[in-house]
């Protein structure tokens, strides 16, 4: 097994624990998503990681728990912060694109103050086939909406929902690319 | 008595008006009078004549025939300038001037015969009395002759007014333009130039560029302030009479002018309905100017009598925004099908949407955005079909949508989007709410199997008569004729072929796929069971009540967890669907025999036949985990009999029986409570084979009326006493 690929199963799953990894450069509000994610009340033990880039440091990889789902920060201010994403991803194993990743998106509906083009967000989420979100970091309770979503998938990657895997989640969306008439013009 | 001094009182009034009309006539004759002295400004003849003139004027005005002799007089220029001038401003009209005396008017400025102040006083009295004319149709017809006044500098300023008043739609000219673009090089940018263009760019955004600082929107000023007031005078002098007729009503929103409407354009989103034939200035007399007009303003419009007598004649307001704010306007955009209104509304909902939801970062204030979109939704449940700028913008917004702003106004919007080939509908629609569908909580997930509900819905009562009825039409068969009535698409879209029954396939499937994780999710909540039993309902009646030519069963992840579930609800209702699909495939059946219908659906006979002999088995012939059974694999048989007995569960074929199953076993206890004598230890057992009937019907009566139609539709009682 590679070190430097991330895999959902390399350590053993504890009970009544979910863990997520927040990844994003720096400037992308991990830290208060983090907060927010912890303010909601949750009946089990929630733990969560931030790092800035893959693969992760491997001299700290005893202490690491297992990780269940990773969360994507993006700014659409930042456009490094769309190549890093890109560059982290090779490091992530395939079995995480089944229903265990997500990519959230700051600034989204700004389209005058983009660097990067929503598109180029929207065609990576599809080309790994995980959802995206948008967050709005000014609006606290934008923050705690996206944060009780994210939640939600941890639980299921987490296994919390008898019966409900990531992958059967994910089993229910066919994906499908349709272009429709204005984007083959532009 | 007193009757007779007010018949009195009348009869010396009337003689006193009668005496003063010979009398005005008389002095009326005199300014006629070939040979009365023209030159001598202190004449004290001419000076009793102008006086009395003027008094009865401004007291009563004068009859359409005294206005325009005394018209004549004054423009050709018989008696001096001064005089003439007094007479010009005494032409105030007892009810109303004549349109002829309107193009009298303008004629005598062209033949040059007047002096060159008198021309503008002339023209000036046209402007000031514009709100008093009869009809304006005729002096319509002169709009370009009045529009060569303009190349006359003194009379420039009140042509520009006058022009401003009378301009229609159809005015608008390049060559218009272009003049006034060129006049206004001339003599510099001069208000009442801007005004007028101003107002051609209203009516033809395209043809005119200009920007109007705020501080120059007043364009025409009123000098003549004394003329003014005997003219306010006249017109009220005017109104009540007119009022009967409904005028009074017009005042009262004339009062709230142009300016008022700019500033709460401010505070609201949906523009009010006004006219641009009646814009620009404060609003002129409506009821005067507007009854005989070609075209109707939409401000007359009250009422659908109003709408249906003048609808080809109606002219819609000038932001076509405001019909949103009207029933009755609403109405009249349907029934035009035209591409320029459509387009119209379009545009601007798009970038109002846009601007009022999507670009709203601090999403502090919704009640704007909310109010927006209540009245697209009003408008779109008036339409019965979406709105394509909404679309377009329901497709945008979803895709950053955190799914919970403005929740339950998306929703009814995305219920009644447009049928399109799957693939496409996939991506537009269904694919961003699957995503949100997962992670939001279950209360969430029930409102959007509501909305699939209402997609399908709309898909089968609406959208596919109206496909059926276009291509109905292309083919030119006799279908057209009959399916007109669902054929009133205000939107031309130009769709390619494609099967949307397949379509409508493919959503319940999609439905189904999404509500059988989300049952296991959510462990089978009941909120959420209700929502997609309710689906259900409809899916099984689609065959019966909307001649789909296919039939879907519901997958046995939903099928079986609602005939293990511990509420008796569920269970009934359950049971009730899948009797209404005997009725589907039965008529399934029918229509194979002349081979319209899908033959697929014949697959689903065996699963389904399943379905009923494991209901059947359960709840009733107590065979829950027996293996001695006709079609395929009994449901509950793959648990291996050893799991079972190590249960130790008393009877376990009977534990799932309609006696002892968990959800109804507490109606089987109330059941034999009251059946049964007291002190009696009871059990479900007790309920002999032949009080089962009673037993059921027991269960009808507690509205679970699903379990015993089950049985009487798909169980044959031989045995039983009937």
């Amino acid at each position: 097994m590679n070190a430097k690929v991330l895999h959902p199963f390399s350590k053993v799953p504890q009970p009544q624990k979910a863990t997520i990894l927040v990844i994003g450069v720096e400037g992308t509000q991990k830290k208060q998503f983090a907060e927010s994610l912890l303010r909601i009340n949750v009946p089990y033990l929630l733990q969560i990681r931030t790092a800035s880039y893959l693969p992760l440091p491997e001299d700290k990889e005893n202490t690491r728990p297992n990780i269940d789902f990773v969360a994507f920060l993006l700014d659409m201010n930042n456009s490094r912060s769309l190549t890093s994403v890109h560059d982290s991803l090779k490091h992530l194993d395939a079995s995480y694109f089944l229903g265990r990743v997500c990519f959230i998106v700051s600034q989204a509906n700004h389209d005058t103050i983009h660097c990067t083009d929503l598109t180029d967000v929207t065609r990576l989420c599809d080309s790994v086939d995980s959802p995206m979100l948008s967050i709005n970091f000014e609006v606290e309770e934008d923050c705690t909406i996206v944060a009780r979503q994210v939640l939600q998938m941890l639980e299921i990657a987490a296994g919390m929902k008898p019966g409900v895997l990531p992958l059967l989640v994910q089993a229910t969306g066919q994906s499908y690319q349709y272009v429709s008439g204005e984007d083959v013009d532009t | 008595m007193s009757q007779s001094t007010s018949g009195k009182k009348k009869r010396t009034q009337q003689e006193a008006e009668s005496h003063q009309d010979a009398n005005l006539d008389e002095q009326i004759d005199y300014f006629t009078s070939e040979n009365s002295n023209k030159k001598n400004r202190n004449h004290v003849e001419l000076s009793l004549a102008l006086s009395k003139v003027e008094s009865v004027a401004k007291e009563q005005g004068l009859t359409s025939e005294q206005l325009i002799t005394l018209l004549d007089v004054s423009a050709s220029g018989k008696f001096p300038v001064s005089t003439s001038s007094k007479l010009i401003k005494c032409l105030l009209p007892s009810r109303y001037i004549p349109e002829e005396a309107a193009i009298k008017c303008t004629s005598w400025i062209c033949s040059g015969t007047p002096a060159r102040e008198l021309q503008v006083f002339l023209l000036k009295w046209m402007v000031l009395t514009f709100e008093l004319l009869g009809r304006s149709e005729k002096l319509h017809a002169l709009y370009g002759v009045i529009f060569n006044f303009i190349e006359n500098d003194s009379l420039c300023p009140h042509a520009c007014h006058l022009l401003y008043k009378l301009t229609r739609k159809d005015d608008v000219l390049p060559f218009r333009v272009n003049r006034l673009l060129k006049l206004q090089k001339k003599v510099g940018s001069q208000s009442y130039i801007i005004g007028l263009l101003s107002l051609y760019k209203v009516y033809q955004p395209h043809l005119v560029v200009l920007s109007v600082p705020a501080s120059k929107r007043i364009f025409f000023r009123v000098i003549e302030r004394n003329w003014m007031v005997e003219i306010r005078k006249a017109r009220e002098r005017s109104l009540p009479e007119e009022g009967r007729t409904g005028a009074t009503l017009h005042t009262v929103n004339q009062n709230t002018g142009v300016t008022q409407i700019s500033k709460k354009r401010k505070r609201d989103v949906i523009p009010s309905a006004v006219t641009a034939a009646v814009t620009g200035e404060r609003l002129t007399d409506l009821s005067l100017v507007g009854s005989q007009l070609s075209s109707i303003p939409s401000e007359q419009i009250k009422s659908f009598e109003e709408l249906l007598n003048s609808v080809d004649r109606l002219e819609l307001p000038g932001q076509i925004a405001s019909v949103l704010k009207s029933v009755v306007l609403q109405h009249a955009v349907a029934c035009y099908q035209e591409d320029q209104i459509s387009q119209r509304l379009g545009f601007w909902l798009y970038e109002t949407l846009h601007e009022e939801i999507l670009d709203q970062p601090f999403s502090s204030n919704k009640a704007r955005g909310e109010r927006c979109l209540k009245l697209v939704i009003n408008f779109t449940e008036f339409l019965q079909e979406g709105i394509p700028a909404c679309e377009n913008f329901l497709v945008r917004y979803l895709h950053t949508w955190n799914g919970s702003d403005y929740r339950p106004y998306i929703l009814r919007l995305i219920s009644r989007f447009r049928l399109y080939d799957f693939p496409k509908l996939n991506d537009l629609i269904l694919e961003p709410l699957r995503k949100l569908f997962f992670c939001s909580s279950v209360f969430c997930k029930c409102q959007m199997i509501h909305t699939f509900t209402m997609m399908l819905k709309n898909f089968v009562t609406v959208e596919i008569p109206r496909y059926q009825a276009e291509r109905g039409k292309g083919e030119g068969s006799q279908t057209s004729s009959e399916g007109d009535k669902f054929n009133i698409s205000m939107f031309t879209i130009s769709q390619e072929e494609f099967d949307f029954y397949g379509t409508v396939e493919k959503f319940i499937q999609f439905v189904d796929k999404l509500i059988t994780v989300a049952v296991m999710a959510e462990s089978d909540h009941a909120l959420l069971f209700h929502y997609l039993l309710t689906f259900y309902e409809l899916v099984s009646e689609l065959r019966c009540k909307y001649n789909t030519p296919f039939v879907c069963i519901p997958s046995a992840g939903i099928v079986y967890r609602a005939l293990l579930s511990s509420n008796c609800v569920q269970i009934s209702r359950m049971c009730n669907i899948v009797c209404s699909y005997r009725r589907e495939f039965s008529s399934w059946k029918e229509a194979s025999k002349t081979a319209d219908v899908w033959q697929g659906t014949r697959d689903l006979i065996a699963p389904f036949n399943q379905y009923i002999l494991d209901f059947s088995n359960i709840l009733w012939r107590n065979k829950a985990f027996k293996k001695d059974q006709v079609v395929h694999e009994p449901f509950l048989s793959v648990i291996p009999s050893e799991v079972i007995d190590r249960t130790k569960v008393d009877g376990p074929n009977d534990g799932l029986s309609v006696l002892r199953h968990i959800a109804l076993v507490g109606y089987a206890y109330q059941f034999l409570k009251e059946t049964q004598p007291k002190n009696k230890k009871l059990h479900p057992n007790l309920i002999q084979p032949k009080n089962r009937d009673l037993y059921l019907e027991f269960l009808q009566r507690h509205r679970l009326e699903g379990v015993l139609a089950f049985i009487n539709t798909y169980i044959k009682r031989t045995s039983t006493k009937r």
